[in-house]
């Protein structure tokens, strides 16, 4: 199924990606975030706070962004 | 102010869209400018330590850190130009609503200006390390949506601006521009690929963090700095420092040494125990006799001119040689 990830570390990232039916926003966070925690990003679900056992439908917008991010 | 109609965040939407450019195919140069600066500022370190200058060195070093930070924005936003050269995201008219739905739900406050062409939201009230900043508006300008050049600002709601720097209302805010740091690449990908909610997630996020490395002013100074010498609060503008370890000093407590002109705090120097003049500790030398400390210019042969004095009246009274005394005329 097709969903939309945006990543708002670093870069910045926002594309459709495929993923397998059953998949839950903790395994697309581990696998788009290499080196975070879950508690140190923002995670919605179109648009929406959510946890990380939810599992995700075909079509959504899954967020990830920093809750600390060190401006200069 | 009551929230926006449904009406109203459609139509806003649709001018957004109509505003919207497609985002730049092309990528950006390499960073190669940046470089050139971090390593000016690199030899810069290398030669004041040589010279054993710490306080150009400290400067050197804060600027070495700032150049840093911006080639990291820089690489960051070419790797994500570089990420994102597909076709990639493009947000309907229904996502740009659904945006503007979301960041009505997300803030104290949120307003658009249909005519100014703007989005504006509220944040809570930003405590930073115990510092009440109060809240910040943030005024994004649709019309500007995918150009290079700052497409919004950030104003402080409540007058708690630095002590010593009206123009600096946050730790990294200064004359309503955000310095964006680590948000650089995701606040320009988020505006060029038109995700409204994003860019002022990322925004609100970095006005809640505090970078104490890279900051316009610390938040320790920023209700003024306490002189090490006497504790009363300065701003900027009357500060001066210890120029042996740098410590914050007034304009009361800034005595330049009389003999080689550096600034230096209590702690640094002292007084000549002649002429009462400020020296700093290396410019005092002890008298070899009282051990007293004096300044160059009261010193001769090591000696102050006290003992002189006295070694010179204990002379007159001496036996001129051995087995003979002065007789008197």
């Amino acid at each position: 199924m097709r969903i939309l990830v945006i990543n708002n570390d670093g870069g910045g990232f926002a594309d459709y990606i495929e993923v397998e039916p059953g998949l839950s926003v903790a395994d697309l966070f581990r696998r788009q975030v290499a080196y975070g925690q879950p508690s140190d990003y923002l995670i919605r679900v179109n648009r929406q706070p959510t946890p990380p056992d939810q599992l995700l439908q075909e079509g959504d917008r899954v967020s990830f962004t920093p809750t600390k991010i060190e401006g200069a | 102010m009551p929230p926006p109609s449904r009406a109203h965040l459609i139509r806003a939407a649709g001018r957004i869209a109509a505003q919207r450019q497609p985002p730049p195919a092309a990528v950006d140069d390499l960073p190669l400018a940046s470089w050139q600066r971090v390593q000016r500022c690199y030899d810069l370190i290398v030669a004041a330590q040589q010279r054993e200058w710490r306080y150009a060195a400290r400067q050197s070093r804060d600027r070495l850190r700032r150049s840093l930070a911006d080639l990291r924005r820089q690489l960051d936003e070419l790797d994500g130009q570089l990420a994102g050269s597909g076709p990639g995201y493009s947000p309907s008219l229904r996502d740009l609503y659904e945006d503007l739905a979301a960041l009505a739900a997300e803030f104290p406050d949120f307003s658009l200006d249909m005519a100014q062409a703007t989005i504006s939201v509220v944040t809570e009230p930003i405590v930073l390390e115990g510092v009440d900043l109060g809240r910040f508006e943030i005024e994004l300008s649709w019309r500007e949506l995918g150009s290079r050049s700052a497409a919004y600002l950030v104003r402080a709601l409540e007058e708690r601006s630095a002590a010593s720097d009206s123009s600096l209302v946050h730790p990294h805010v200064r004359d309503e521009q955000l310095c964006e740091g680590e948000a650089h690449a995701a606040i320009r990908r988020a505006l060029s690929s038109g995700r409204i909610l994003d860019f002022f997630v990322i925004v609100a996020q970095t006005l809640a963090t505090y970078n104490a490395q890279s900051a316009y002013l610390t938040l320790d100074r920023w209700e003024g700095i306490s002189c090490a010498d006497c504790g009363a609060t300065t701003d900027d503008d009357g500060r001066s420092s210890c120029e042996r370890c740098n410590a914050d000093l007034c304009d009361d407590c800034s005595y330049g040494c009389s003999d080689c002109g550096r600034t230096a705090c209590s702690a640094c120097g002292a007084s000549c125990a002649e002429c009462r003049q400020h020296c700093c500790h290396s410019c005092l030398s002890p008298c070899s006799i009282c051990q007293q400390r004096f300044c160059e210019g009261d010193l001769d042969e090591g000696e102050c001119a006290a003992c002189r004095a006295e070694a010179a009246a204990e002379d007159s009274h001496q036996p001129l040689c051995l087995g003979q005394t002065s007789l008197p005329a």
